[in-house]
């Protein structure tokens, strides 16, 4: 059964643990994602998740709807989770637990098990263009910050700012429109073929 | 400035990433309350980027789902437990047994005399403890204030390590007594009852147990390990009872010598 955002908030604030298991099971692939690409270990990651799904059940009661989106709220726990964790990770290393070969999750073709509903999607982010895909990963996925994009890209402030508006203004296109897109396609179809 | 500069400026964009600071995102609410298909872009963006972060989904090992919901679980219970209010129906009726309690009481303290037909000696015992124990309060403290004083006494502060953290552990390190101390009342409260801090020195990429540190005990200075070779200080959560080796992802706070 699919649950809307809504069923998903009421659930989690009557603090009712079926909340945990669908969030679970529609987000953990893309907060495990966002987690992997800031801890750039799949075994950390696992770590990270973890904390961060009792973070969530923990704060379940104070989400805030007028606050943000449910799924920023899950991002935001998510992330801050893994930027403690990555801040340790170095503390983790030197105890030669591990040793991951980082560049491993940069590469595309190691993304697991992709949902036939996500190859579509997987196009619309090669969709994206590198430059802005950058910034809004850094900035959306990792947290920096405008100030700390100019450092880490060295390009000017006022190049971050264009980027971030027109990047976002293109990922709008490419998921929402394209979506729009689509279901006129069909019910066009579909027209066609019960006039025919 | 009107809407289609608004829309120009980018701000937008920038309150829907969370890049605004708190003045900015006032006004950009402003403009949303103004103007509900503002709120529908806002809308649509959150959308995008959602389907953006599930289109880089990686799915999370199989056996992390049945992992989280038996930390749920075990969590769950710990709140129900805290939560559940103690009853006491404070009119209820008095049943015959409640007659009983006075009674009770009264032999109770008949026993309880007989037995302590020494009561002046008890009495005079207890002074001298607690004298003895006044005493030995004071020369701990004397002792104490002796080490802080000392000349190679350094005040090691350990900040948090997470973002915008205000911890500030304090640990008095003192290399020629070989002695170290950490001020109990810097330390945060465990966040979960059945965790503990735990401090560790690493020495050579290796984690060594300086000690646990007890929970409720703010105001005191509480004696850790010394280890003449430490380069770092680490503080930790770990379950009651400390662990053999550190779980970093739980560090607290942490700092090199």
């Amino acid at each position: 059964m699919e649950y809307s955002t809504t069923d998903i908030i009421q659930l989690l604030k009557q603090e009712d643990k079926r909340a945990i298991s669908i969030i679970y099971d529609k987000y953990s692939a893309a907060l495990f994602g966002i987690a992997v690409k800031i801890v750039e270990s799949e075994v950390l990651a696992e770590d990270v998740l973890q904390d961060a799904f009792v973070k969530i059940w923990k704060n379940a009661a104070s989400f805030d709807e007028k606050k943000g989106t449910l799924f920023t709220w899950l991002l935001n726990i998510t992330r801050r989770t893994a930027l403690d964790t990555r801040k340790s990770a170095a503390f983790r290393r030197r105890q030669k637990i591990q040793e991951v070969d980082f560049s491993v999750y940069d590469h595309a073709e190691w993304r697991v098990e992709q949902k036939p509903e996500h190859i579509g999607l997987q196009s619309a982010v090669e969709g994206l263009e590198e430059k802005y895909r950058r910034i809004i990963d850094l900035v959306y996925f990792k947290g920096y910050t405008q100030q700390e994009v100019v450092k880490h890209l060295d390009i000017p402030l006022g190049t971050v700012k264009s980027r971030v508006k027109i990047g976002l203004r293109e990922l709008r296109k490419l998921f929402i429109e394209s979506n729009v897109t689509i279901w006129i396609f069909f019910w066009t179809l579909l027209l066609a073929l019960s006039m025919s | 400035m009107d809407k289609q500069q608004f829309l120009a400026s980018g701000l937008l964009e920038q309150y829907v990433l969370g890049l605004t600071d708190q003045e900015e995102s006032v006004e950009v609410e402003k403009w949303l309350r103004k103007y509900p298909d503002l709120q529908k872009e806002v809308d649509a963006m959150h959308e995008a980027l959602e389907q953006y972060s599930l289109a880089q989904g990686i799915k999370p090992p199989s056996g992390l789902r049945s992992k989280i919901m038996r930390d749920i679980e075990a969590n769950g219970t710990e709140k129900l437990l805290q939560v559940e209010p103690q009853v006491s129906p404070v009119s209820a009726q008095r049943s015959w047994v409640s007659y009983l309690w006075p009674v009770a009481a009264t032999i109770a303290l008949v026993f309880a005399l007989i037995r302590n037909n020494g009561l002046g000696h008890d009495l005079r015992s207890t002074r001298s403890e607690l004298a003895q124990t006044q005493y030995d309060c004071e020369e701990e403290s004397r002792r104490f204030q002796a080490f802080l004083q000392h000349s190679a006494t350094q005040k090691i502060t350990l900040p948090g390590v997470t973002e915008g953290s205000t911890v500030a552990v304090v640990v008095y390190w003192n290399p020629e007594q070989k002695l170290a101390f950490l001020d109990m009342s810097t330390l945060p409260a465990s966040p979960n009852p059945k965790k503990q801090f735990q401090i560790w020195a690493d020495v050579e990429g290796e984690m060594i147990n300086l000690g646990l540190l007890r929970q409720g005990e703010s105001d005191t200075l509480q004696p850790i390990a010394y280890l003449n070779n430490a380069e770092s200080l680490n503080i930790t959560l770990e379950p009651l009872g400390g662990s053999p080796h550190p779980h970093v992802q739980d560090l607290l706070a942490s700092k090199p010598i």
